[in-house]
């Protein structure tokens, strides 16, 4: 006869409220505190440019894009993107149940006079803004700022990174200049 | 020869007398269908089945939301070692022990105090200039300390520098923390910055 456990106890551990009774490496039950490691940045992109021009006209209410060829992705499956207007440039990103803070950075070069963008994370499913609003510029390596968001998803939405003023046309462009562009979803729930 | 009638909660022995045990069986499991993914989590008095939450501490202060500058300080000008103020009527604080101290009785942050231990510290700051200046912003502690990184806006920086902050910093005990301004140069009046500040600026500190 083959005699088992009435009661899920591991060794001599007591467990604490919130902790999780998982399977450690040696295949036996271990009691843990659950911590997010592989999938705890939900996307993430280190985007390589190619030179690209927009003008003013193209940018207003139209959204920051990347480029993902050289995208580091690490996405646990609650974030999928979407083609821009520009074919590989992805514009939207469709994030599902959850909650996460969106951090995001951009930069431009000044086409021709200084100018400055304002941008901020968007909501295309229910037309709501979140999070503060960043600048680019006036100038081309300066304020070049940080969109911090919080999101608390009971459904799938999708999102952008909508452009809600300028003064000036501007470049992306990166040959030779500093890249400094990054989107990530973190999960936090 | 009978079975053996030894039961283990639902679960029977076999003709060989072994026990093949579900959790269900389990009497410090109270458990309820359980869906794909989902654990075993302590409660204080039972293992119950749900969802994995995880322990992210992390602090969010400056949403976007729309308020004057000139509601976070009775000063009028805007100067070195002053502290920067950021405007959040919710902030999103999962930081067990820490707290967050506000101006008067509005909604303008002026501090933060964390429990001791490791830190990311972020911070994007914008203000209105009066002509092409410079403002430096770095995060320094009650004994005015400096505890973070630099960083820097403006059109006419005398520095390299970011206009990120973003530092690691490790805090061996509670330490109250203010966002301070460390150089600057035609930065508009308290009157003139408007929603600027509150609307642009963020601050985020991630327990690690």
């Amino acid at each position: 006869m083959t005699y088992k456990t009435t009661q899920a106890k591991v060794g001599t551990f007591t467990p604490a409220p919130q902790q999780v009774l998982g399977v450690d490496g040696s295949g036996g039950f271990a009691i843990a505190t659950p911590t997010r490691t592989d999938f705890d940045i939900a996307y993430s992109a280190d985007p390589e440019f190619a030179s690209w021009t927009g003008t003013a006209d193209l940018f207003l209410n139209a959204e920051l894009d990347w480029r993902t060829a050289n995208a580091a992705v690490y996405n646990d499956g609650t974030v999928t993107t979407s083609a821009g207007i520009y074919g590989q440039w992805t514009a939207n990103y469709t994030l599902g149940v959850g909650e996460y803070i969106c951090h995001a950075r951009w930069a431009y070069r000044s086409r021709t006079t200084p100018g400055t963008i304002l941008w901020r994370l968007y909501n295309e499913t229910d037309a709501t803004y979140h999070g503060n609003t960043a600048r680019i510029g006036p100038y081309q390596n300066n304020a070049a700022q940080t969109v911090h968001a919080y999101l608390n998803l009971t459904a799938s939405k999708t999102f952008s990174f909508r452009v809600t003023s300028y003064t000036a046309a501007v470049e992306y462009y990166t040959n030779n200049y500093m890249p400094c562009i990054h989107v990530k979803f973190y999960r936090v729930d | 020869m009978s079975h053996n009638t030894y039961k283990i909660g639902t679960s029977e022995p076999d003709r060989e007398g072994d026990i093949a045990v579900n959790t269900t069986s389990l009497s410090d499991i109270t458990e309820t269908t359980p869906l794909s993914g989902q654990v075993l989590t302590w409660s204080g008095s039972a293992w119950t089945n749900s969802s994995a939450t995880f322990a992210q501490e992390f602090m969010l202060i400056g949403q976007g939301e729309t308020n004057a500058y000139s509601n976070s300080t009775s000063a009028t000008t805007i100067s070195d070692g002053d502290t920067l103020h950021l405007y959040d009527t919710s902030p999103i604080n999962r930081i067990t022990g820490s707290t967050i101290q506000k101006y008067l009785t509005t909604d303008w942050v002026t501090s933060v105090t964390l429990p001791a231990g490791n830190y990311i510290i972020m911070a994007s700051y914008e203000v209105e200039f009066s002509a092409s200046g410079y403002m430096s912003f770095l995060f320094k502690d009650s004994s005015n300390n400096v505890v973070s990184g630099r960083g820097a806006i403006g059109a006419n920086l005398p520095e390299n520098a970011s206009g990120y902050l973003q530092s690691y910093r490790e805090f061996t005990s509670s330490t109250t923390i203010r966002l301070t301004i460390t150089n600057i140069s035609n930065v508009a009046t308290v009157a003139n910055q408007g929603n600027t500040p509150a609307q642009r600026s963020s601050i985020m500190f991630w327990k690690v």
